[in-house]
């Protein structure tokens, strides 16, 4: 059971914190800015810009 | 393998795009993808988490990547580097390069392992430093990333207009490009291994992601198989969980005794009668 739980343990904080990141930056407009960056062609990404 | 073709599949369904010359401009690009997949892909539905997160960092009012941070770390720890092995299409498209017949694969050299130190750089410098400071400008998608250097030629295949803008610096991306495809040929993964900075950020995830690799002491023989059948020449009995590892499996099937598994928590360590006894799980 300790042992599960040690391995467990991080994972799951992890997983808490990264979910609390999206929302916080999703409530930020960050998820459209992201979009808005994609859905262009990224001229630097394919070696024009 | 299979599992890599469907994820590269379901990564780029947008397969209209590699005709038409254009890419996917729906509502899914906001969701990053897990691997390195360029956004300007024709094929690309979702968004390059490296892209993405210079595009965050070199923007002109800065804001903390919160968004493109929390998905990083989500998918690290949830799978660790198993993305590497099984979620990336560059990750693929080596593989499938290595493959080809050559009179002498290189397993490892003199400095290896110092090469591999260079992906934290590349991580550090042209993704997360350089960006912050030369605002609007994505240095490793810019003059490193070779998936866009492939996206920008499969761009160019169905919009053939594209190929009268490619210039000097198409030239220098299609040379990293070029001389990572022919040493993939002799090499396994030599961008993974030395200069992919997603796998970098997901190489601290190996020790505590969801996914892991445990060995059963009471069944290890120290046969030193595992180690043999490992092309990114990890130990896996020694240290199943290493930074470089990128869970393709190929150690647990050359285990003639069955002592590695994958596990995740609450499966696999409690699953058995015994508990593993490994660096990790000592």
């Amino acid at each position: 059971m300790k042992q599960r739980l040690k391995h467990a343990l991080p994972t799951a904080a992890l997983l808490i914190v990264s979910a609390a990141l999206i929302v916080l930056g999703a409530a930020q407009g960050q998820a459209a800015q992201v979009l808005a960056k994609a859905v262009k062609i990224c001229l630097e990404c394919v070696g024009i810009g | 393998m299979a599992v890599q073709g469907a994820a590269a599949l379901v990564q780029n369904a947008n397969f209209k795009g590699f005709f038409a010359g254009k890419i996917y401009e729906g509502n899914l690009k906001s969701v990053c993808v897990p691997g390195l997949n360029c956004y300007s892909c024709p094929g690309a539905v979702g968004s390059c988490p490296i892209g993405s997160l210079q595009n965050a960092l070199s923007a002109n009012k800065f804001k903390f990547p919160y968004y493109v941070l929390g998905l990083l770390i989500f998918f690290g720890a949830l799978l660790g580097r198993l993305v590497c092995g099984f979620l990336c299409p560059f990750g693929l498209l080596q593989d499938l390069l290595h493959k080809i017949p050559f009179p002498k694969k290189i397993k490892s050299f003199k400095g290896d392992k110092l090469l591999r130190k260079l992906k934290y750089a590349v991580l550090i410098v042209t993704v997360i430093i350089l960006p912050l400071f030369v605002k609007l400008t994505p240095v490793f998608c810019k003059y490193l990333c070779p998936s866009g250097t492939a996206s920008g030629l499969l761009l160019a295949l169905g919009d053939n207009t594209l190929f009268k803008l490619f210039g000097s610096r198409f030239a220098w991306k299609a040379c990293v490009l070029g001389m990572i495809v022919l040493l993939s040929v002799v090499i396994y993964r030599p961008f993974c291994k030395y200069l992919c900075p997603l796998g970098a950020f997901y190489a601290p995830f190996n020790k505590v992601a969801a996914v892991r690799i445990a060995v059963d002491a009471d069944k290890c023989v120290s046969c030193g198989k595992c180690a043999d059948a490992c092309n990114m020449c990890v130990n896996p009995s020694q240290t199943p969980n290493h930074t470089e590892c990128i869970r393709c499996g190929d150690c647990i099937h050359a285990c003639p005794t069955k002592a590695l598994r994958c596990t995740w928590p609450g499966v696999g360590n409690a699953a058995g009668s015994t508990v593993p006894r490994t660096p990790d799980h000592p």
